[in-house]
């Protein structure tokens, strides 16, 4: 009897013990030298944007300095295979837009797999996609456009970055599920795609929402492909809304540490960025960028971009056998 | 005006006039070493400004160029070797000044006329850019297509000696930058099964290795020489001998303005450069002048009219760049990575997005000018007596080894030093089998977005290639290039045949 009630305090300290381990061991991890954030595209972009105000953050928190390195390529893929083969002790870390990577290391063979390469840290954004027109074009709503394309099929033209990234993903799941053709044009970039819509080179384009903003006069932006209107733009309908089918493919921005890291330096990021993404300093300076903050701690940002990649893999078998 | 703003912005800015001020006297410095380019030491110092705020990283670029040109004609003058290719017209008769103890002057007259050149170049951009980004907005990837179209017969057309190594230099450029990803199907393309390829070949490594460890390597042969011994009478020359008065300078104007007008023409037509500006200048100048028989054995105007040729190409040489993100230069291509690194997409939005950064840059690019001006009409002959003192064996490993640095600081790329280095002994193989780096460059940088406009023009036509005709502005790019060639195949005609009456006379 004595001894088992012994056993029982025993187990409730231990239970006590572990509900104030977790936020203890999750402080537990204290980096020592500087920690290098892997951005795997250009500087400038959507993802360094994401990377150069996280970094700030989390060297005021975490008290060493976060060094941005970009290592662009392949979309994305040079620089997550790089942290991917890193040293796992908490000091290299990835930024990547998830879903561009995912995306394309699901269309071409790829060095890494984003779901077993890596210790996912936590979601702290997301790239939202959104079609847009020439101003003059007599296309106004979403409804037009899937007129205009029963009516001329495949005659539409329409601008994304590439095949089999996150910009032809969305729209070429939309033109599927919708039972349209388009032609497609890759051009490089945003900006050049920007261009070749504001230029009436083409019917429509994609791109991130963020970059229409300062061309609402040369450019109209007719859907988002998100399930809720853009947190700074919500004048601006989605497609759901309009009743127009598309998978609301986005690209998720997730930070990643190479597999094997210790998992209390896994859980001191992201508890740490939890905070950060509350914060209204982080917002503002996505904000100004046309970016905003979105936390999913790790387990619930991999079942997101699970469900991107489940939503992906029809149009991406498609254009694979289209292709050959 | 905008400009005026942006100029009183940049003169308030005391780092950025530091970057300026540094950026004049490395530019000069490296012109003045044969065998170093501007284009050279951009591309060995583009990846330090990646960490310079976007105005400072592309000014220190851009003057770098400006002055860079410029520098050439020190080496030119006084060594006999022109320190860029763009200054080797100047060596026809600076060098016989030097010989004649105005080696000072001969510099003077260099300055001055690569600062009106430049000048004139940079106020022509400045007045056509904001109507040309205007009209720029409606062009497509068909009208960028013919520019491009254009810009590879012209190449063609100013090639070198040799028409069939400067092909072949061309046809390896147009080759070299197929390695990648397809830019529609995304096939690999020449990849061999390296992942590292799939992003195409590094434009910085490719540069590097041509154009700084190519040159390393050739003067590896000739190690513990100072860089030129055939300096005349060493620079102790007599002070009243070469004081540049007015009356010496003035026949030079005419000369002057018709070689800007020739070099900022020839600036806004991607693919040329500077080494062609000064050398059709050259030959036009002396084709004009009252006295062509003193050019070439040390007439004023024969310096004036190719300084101010080269240097007015760069301020035009911008249009195509920043409107149509077409680099018509190398240093253009360059530029285009910085632009990009730091976040701003060139092109017709560019100022749309950008406006006040492109002024800014244009009124840093004006300061350039007064700087390198300043710094060469007093300073040119001590920068010549420097340069002519640093040993080879000294001089050459520091730049080898930047050279590893900075491929390496690129793109944080071990891959891209193999790329450099391998790039290197195929540029030093070019020299030495007279096939025709710069043409290789060029072709490389250019190739890429034509294949780009070409293939996307054909997914939007309905027609098929007939789209170029449609199109009423690239059917007139198109007509210019086929005048282009028709000039050329006349004149290599009209060559030939006098050619073969010399021949006939000699006989």
């Amino acid at each position: 009897m004595k001894r088992r009630h012994t056993f029982k305090i025993f187990g409730a300290a231990m239970a006590l013990a572990a509900m104030l381990a977790s936020p203890v061991i999750a402080q537990d991890w204290t980096p020592k030298r500087p920690i290098n954030l892997i951005v795997p595209s250009s500087a400038g972009g959507g993802v360094d944007t994401y990377g150069r105000a996280v970094g700030s953050a989390l060297q005021e928190k975490l008290g060493v300095p976060v060094v941005i390195v970009n290592k662009p390529g392949a979309g994305g893929l040079v620089g997550s295979a790089e942290v991917a083969s890193a040293r796992p002790d908490g000091y290299t870390m990835l930024i990547a837009a998830s879903g561009a990577v995912l995306l394309g290391s699901m269309f071409k063979d790829a060095p890494i797999d984003i779901f077993d390469s890596f210790e996912t840290v936590a979601q702290i954004g997301d790239l939202v996609f959104c079609i847009a027109v020439p101003a003059d074009s007599p296309i106004m709503t979403a409804t037009d456009l899937v007129e205009a394309a029963m009516a001329d099929p495949g005659g539409l033209r329409w601008a994304h970055g590439s095949r089999g990234s996150a910009t032809h993903v969305p729209v070429q799941s939309l033109l599927n599920l919708n039972g349209i053709s388009a032609t497609d044009v890759p051009f490089q970039g945003g900006a050049k795609i920007r261009a070749a819509i504001i230029g009436e080179q083409v019917d429509f384009g994609v791109m991130g929402i963020q970059q229409s903003f300062g061309f609402e006069n040369e450019l109209r932006v007719i859907g988002v492909f998100s399930d809720a209107r853009y947190p700074l733009r919500p004048d601006t309908p989605t497609f759901d809304e309009q009743g127009i089918e598309t998978g609301n493919i986005g690209s998720p921005v997730t930070l990643y540490y190479p597999k094997g890291t210790p998992s209390d330096a896994v859980k001191t990021i992201s508890a740490a960025m939890s905070e950060i993404t509350a914060m209204p300093e982080f917002s503002e300076a996505l904000a100004s960028s046309g970016l905003t903050p979105k936390y999913r701690a790790g387990d619930a940002a991999d079942a997101a971009l699970l469900l991107i990649k489940e939503k992906a893999q029809p149009v991406i078998d498609e254009l694979k056998q289209a292709a050959n | 005006m905008d400009i005026f703003h942006s100029l009183a912005t940049v003169l308030s800015s005391p780092a950025l006039l530091a970057w300026i001020v540094a950026a004049a006297m490395i530019g000069m410095t490296v012109g003045a070493i044969p065998g170093l380019t501007a284009s050279a030491a951009i591309a060995m110092l583009s990846p330090m400004t990646f960490y310079m705020d976007p105005l400072s990283a592309l000014a220190f670029l851009y003057v770098i160029g400006k002055s860079g040109r410029y520098g050439g004609s020190v080496a030119a003058i006084l060594f006999n070797t022109p320190g860029t290719a763009a200054s080797a017209a100047t060596q026809i008769d600076g060098y016989p000044l030097a010989q004649k103890g105005m080696a000072s002057k001969a510099m003077k007259v260099a300055t001055v006329s690569s600062v009106i050149g430049d000048f004139t170049g940079d106020l022509l951009l400045l007045l056509a850019v904001g109507w040309l980004a205007a009209i720029a907005l409606k062009l497509g990837p068909p009208e960028l297509f013919s520019v491009y179209f254009v810009a590879f017969i012209v190449i063609g057309s100013v090639i070198g000696k040799s028409i069939v190594k400067g092909l072949i230099s061309a046809l390896l450029g147009v080759l070299v930058r197929m390695i990648g990803l397809d830019p529609i199907t995304l096939d690999n393309r020449f990849t061999f099964g390296m992942f590292e390829l799939n992003g195409g070949v590094s434009l910085i490594s490719l540069m590097i290795g041509i154009f700084v460890l190519g040159e390393v390597f050739a003067q590896l042969s000739n190690v513990n020489r100072p860089i030129q011994n055939n300096s005349p009478s060493g620079l102790n020359e007599n002070r009243a001998l070469n004081r540049l008065t007015w009356q010496e300078y003035k026949p030079c104007f005419p000369h002057v303005f018709r070689s800007s007008a020739i070099g900022a023409t020839i600036g806004a037509l991607p693919g040329l450069g500077s080494a062609v500006a000064a050398f059709v200048a050259y030959s036009e100048g002396k084709r004009r002048a009252k006295n062509p028989d003193e050019w070439g054995k040390g007439a004023l105007e024969g310096i004036a009219a190719p300084e101010a040729a080269n240097n007015a190409v760069s301020g035009p040489s911008m249009a195509p760049l920043l409107i149509l993100g077409i680099p018509g230069t190398t240093i253009g291509a360059i530029l285009i990575s910085v632009f990009l690194v730091h976040g701003i997409q060139i092109g017709p939005t560019l100022f749309l997005t950008s406006i006040e950064l492109v002024y800014n840059l244009f009124a840093a690019g004006l300061i350039g000018i007064v700087c390198y001006g300043l710094i060469g009409f007093f300073g040119a002959a001590r920068l010549g007596q420097i340069v002519q003192k640093i040993p080879t064996r000294i001089l050459y490993p520091l730049i080898f080894l930047t050279a590893f640095v900075s491929a390496y600081a690129a793109n944080g790329s071990l891959f891209d030093v193999w790329v450099m280095l391998i790039a290197g002994v195929f540029g030093w193989l070019m020299r030495k089998l007279d096939f025709n780096p710069a043409a290789f460059i060029i072709s490389f940088v250019l190739a890429g977005g034509a294949e780009e406009a070409f293939r996307q023009s054909l997914r939007l036509s309905d027609a098929g290639v007939f789209i170029f005709i449609e199109r009423p502005i690239s059917a007139l790019f198109l007509l210019v290039g086929a005048m282009v060639v028709i000039v050329r195949v006349r004149t290599m005609r009209r060559d030939a045949t006098s050619l073969k009456s010399d021949r006939l006379s000699d006989a």
